[in-house]
């Protein structure tokens, strides 16, 4: 590894960086969509301002069911940051060099939905100019600052590690973007670190970046598997699980994956890149969807079927409002659509070709919402301490117009990182695919 | 004939068994019980306190009808014909033994709450007369206000209860009169021994078991009482005394402690936290300052073999 050195072919990154830098850079396309997304924005800003000055009370939220839309939507966004690692980390790790093309895109997600995250549970306060107690007052044995921390800490890490391999790039990228504005390319200048090709900083380069990405692996792990300890450590119905930890983290990567398959679909036909982003690509992408999607229903059955086949007092009226109840059509449509069908259907390559991998990606995705949606709200209807007395619209949970709509902003606001940081920058990295030998991806690590 | 006979027998047993079931039983020498005295009105005020505090959640509030009709049997209305029905002796066996549903309370009441429960429970019965029994215990002069004495004897590590009488300033001991003791407890009074009849000078010994727990400093809460309170009237003494084991067990908050204070909270878990937390971070700054180092290395020359690109 340290002996090898990197060899960049004159002619291959000449063409490559012709075809990756043309998008670059903010067109009146990206100016339109970006005036929708703001206004949209707006609206939903508005809905939290609401929320700020009269308090959560605007929300559906009561004395019994006190975690709703937010919290779902926070674990979702969690969940769905956790691709970066996956990507990056373990599939990077294992040596597989047909991730280069989509590692940046993967990271970008990595660092618009981890930073997104920490933004919804913000909006889950009631009293957000008090949100340094948590850290001031926080509680070392709570999941809560755990979670915090991590949060954090991944964010950190996630953008070091979207902003290390871009160097290169932007140095690349410095001499050949004649007509971009002033300020891009001063922003340039600065995130290139002075590069110039020299073997030694590509050394550091390699060394920094294979540092981080054995460190996003732990830090994915403790990020999702210390959200799911937020519900595990409780005793209630459908949280009380002793895999609630991988259970969520394999939920991740389904997630992540169908969020990263829609992104590359869409630059693959947006962006003009089908050199890089290929049918074989999108063919291994299906293939590693698959995979995460049999080992997550693996958890499910766990997770369902055994308390199930015991029906326990608490647990028997837990699943039936899951399986048949109140939440049967939720629940079903998550299980069905965001997973079975997928499972199932993916086994065939046709299945595995750009268009249909991005429509099941889609359902993919918005059934993972759903299922975040139907592991939070449930569980917390049904305490195990009787209530008695209660009005009604305390006991059962039904999100407001403000809620969603400050939901809705989380998700807009996402998009927005995500469309910044494609305009921005290259989406993927000119370097890697210039290379003289393929293989300097698994010689780095 | 003889056929549809015999069903008839069984049937008339079946139904016979049933009733049987029904009714509650009470034994003949209890059913004739009666009150030592007659009913008072404070007696009928304290017996509207328990009642207020042990029955209404079952029989509801006498003459509103509103008991606990989901219960099988049902437990009825305390003013209702049927409950009045019973006589005094079976008010007080049924409420002292209880049956399925219907608790007993004979340990969590003493008899002369319970006369006063029966008192209140009559005094919505319009045409109830009531009949007591004689006071059969004539050594005690009528008048005498009797009073319980409780002392630790150092001696014979033992403690001493005192039973005497008073009447007209002139105090006397009272003997043959049934006392108990017990130890107060977080849930309940602990009883030492069985009960013991005061000898001829009006005292009972009971030997303490030095093992029983007592607070930081050993001290324990010892209750005597009179056992027939019925006869006697509720006499009963409370004294703290330093005979108990010292138990210096600390407070729950104060040791480390998942649900303690930050700063109690396990050491494993502050260094758990701490360590993981420190871990990353160095690795997150070595990463700076590598590139920190890649960014100095831009002023460096390359050797034109070692180009890369
Ligand atoms: C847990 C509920 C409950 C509580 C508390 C309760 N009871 Fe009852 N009681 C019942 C039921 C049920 C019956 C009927 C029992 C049967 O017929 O077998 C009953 C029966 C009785 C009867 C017999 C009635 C009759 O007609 O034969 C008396 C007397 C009575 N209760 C007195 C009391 C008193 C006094 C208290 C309070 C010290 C009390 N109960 C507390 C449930 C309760």
């Amino acid at each position: 590894m340290s002996g090898h050195n990197i060899k960049i072919n004159k002619e291959k990154l000449d063409k490559v960086a012709k075809d990756i830098l043309k998008p670059v850079g903010f067109g009146p396309g990206f100016l339109t969509w970006m005036s929708f997304l703001t206004m949209a924005l707006l609206a939903c800003i508005y809905a939290y301002v609401i929320q700020y000055q009269k308090g959560l009370i605007v929300t559906g939220m009561r004395d019994m069911v006190s975690w709703g839309m937010y919290i779902a939507n926070f674990v979702f966004f969690v969940a769905t940051a956790l691709v970066g690692m996956l990507i990056s980390g373990v599939i990077g790790l294992l040596g597989y060099t047909w991730i280069k093309p989509i590692t940046r895109i993967a990271e970008i997600i990595a660092v618009a939905f981890a930073a997104v995250a920490g933004l919804v549970i913000v909006s889950d306060m009631g009293r957000p100019e008090r949100l340094l107690n948590v850290f001031i007052h926080g509680r070392v044995q709570s999941p809560i600052l755990w979670d915090v921390t991590v949060v954090t800490t991944y964010l950190v890490i996630s953008t070091l590690l979207y902003l290390l391999p871009l160097i290169p790039d932007l140095a690349i990228a410095r001499g050949r973007m004649q007509n971009a504005p002033k300020w891009m390319m001063k922003l340039y200048e600065i995130l290139s670190f002075k590069w110039t090709h020299h073997p030694k900083q590509y050394k550091l380069l390699f060394k920094a970046t294979r540092l981080l990405i054995i460190l996003v692996i732990p830090t994915a792990f403790a990020i999702h598997t210390v959200t799911s300890w937020l519900l595990a450590v409780n005793s209630r119905s459908g949280w009380d699980s002793t895999i609630f930890g991988p259970y969520f983290l394999t939920g991740a990567f389904v997630t992540g994956m169908a969020a990263v398959i829609i992104a590359v679909f869409f630059f693959r036909n947006n962006y003009k890149l089908r050199d890089y982003l290929g049918e074989s690509l999108f063919d291994k992408m299906g293939k590693l969807l698959e995979f995460v999607c049999v080992i997550y229903f693996y958890f499910n059955l766990n997770e369902f079927v055994v308390p199930a086949y015991k029906m326990k007092e608490f647990d028997a009226i837990h699943i039936h409002e899951l399986f048949l109840g109140k939440h049967a059509i939720m629940f079903w449509f998550s299980q069905i659509f965001g997973l079975l069908i997928p499972m199932v259907v993916l086994l065939w390559k046709p299945f595995r070709k750009p268009l249909p991998l991005f429509i099941i990606s889609l359902f993919v995705l918005v059934s993972a919402w759903l299922k975040r949606y139907i592991i939070v709200i449930p569980t917390m209807e049904h305490p195990f301490l009787p209530v008695q007395n209660l009005p009604h619209e305390w006991v059962v949970y039904q999100p407001t117009i403000i809620e969603t709509a400050v939901t809705i902003g989380s998700i807009i606001m996402g998009l927005m990182i995500i469309s910044v940081l494609a305009k921005l920058f290259p989406v993927i990295p000119i370097w890697e695919m210039a290379e003289e030998e393929e293989g300097t991806k698994t010689k780095i690590i | 004939m003889n056929k549809y006979y015999l069903i008839v027998v069984v049937c008339v047993c079946a139904v016979l068994n049933v009733t049987a079931q029904n009714t509650w039983v009470v034994p003949q020498d209890q059913k004739e019980k009666l009150s030592m005295v007659e009913f008072t009105e404070s007696m009928q005020k304290s017996g509207a306190d328990v009642f207020a505090g042990k029955c209404t959640a079952c029989h509801g509030t006498p003459g509103k009808g509103n008991f606990n009709a989901l219960l099988n049997p049902s437990p009825d209305d305390p003013a209702s014909e049927k409950f009045q029905l019973n006589t005094d002796g079976e008010l007080f066996y049924k409420i002292s033994e209880g049956r399925v549903t219907m608790p007993s309370f004979k340990s969590a009441l003493s008899k002369a709450d319970i006369w006063n429960v029966i008192a209140y429970v009559r005094s919505f019965n319009t045409t109830y007369v009531q009949e007591t029994a004689e006071k059969i215990e004539s050594n005690i002069p009528e008048g005498t206000v009797l009073s319980l004495n409780l002392d630790y004897e150092e001696e014979k590590k033992a403690l001493k209860l005192k039973l005497t009488g008073t009447l007209n300033g002139e105090e006397s001991v009272v003997g043959g009169v049934e006392v108990t003791l017990a130890v107060e407890r977080y849930f309940g009074n602990l009883k030492i021994g069985e009960g013991k009849t005061t000898n001829k000078s009006g005292l009972a010994y009971f030997i303490l078991n030095d093992e029983i727990p007592g607070d930081s400093i050993g001290n324990v809460k010892l209750i005597a009482q009179v056992v027939e309170t019925e006869l006697y009237g509720d006499i009963k003494t409370e004294k703290t005394l330093q005979i108990g084991a010292v138990n210096n067990k600390p407070a729950l908050n104060a040791e480390r402690a998942m649900w303690n204070t930050v700063k109690k909270a396990p050491l494993w878990i502050i260094f758990g936290y701490t360590g993981s937390v420190l871990a990353v971070w160095f690795f997150i700054f070595y990463v700076l300052f590598v590139v920190k180092k890649i960014y100095a290395l831009g002023k460096e020359d390359i050797p034109e073999d070692q180009k890369v690109i």
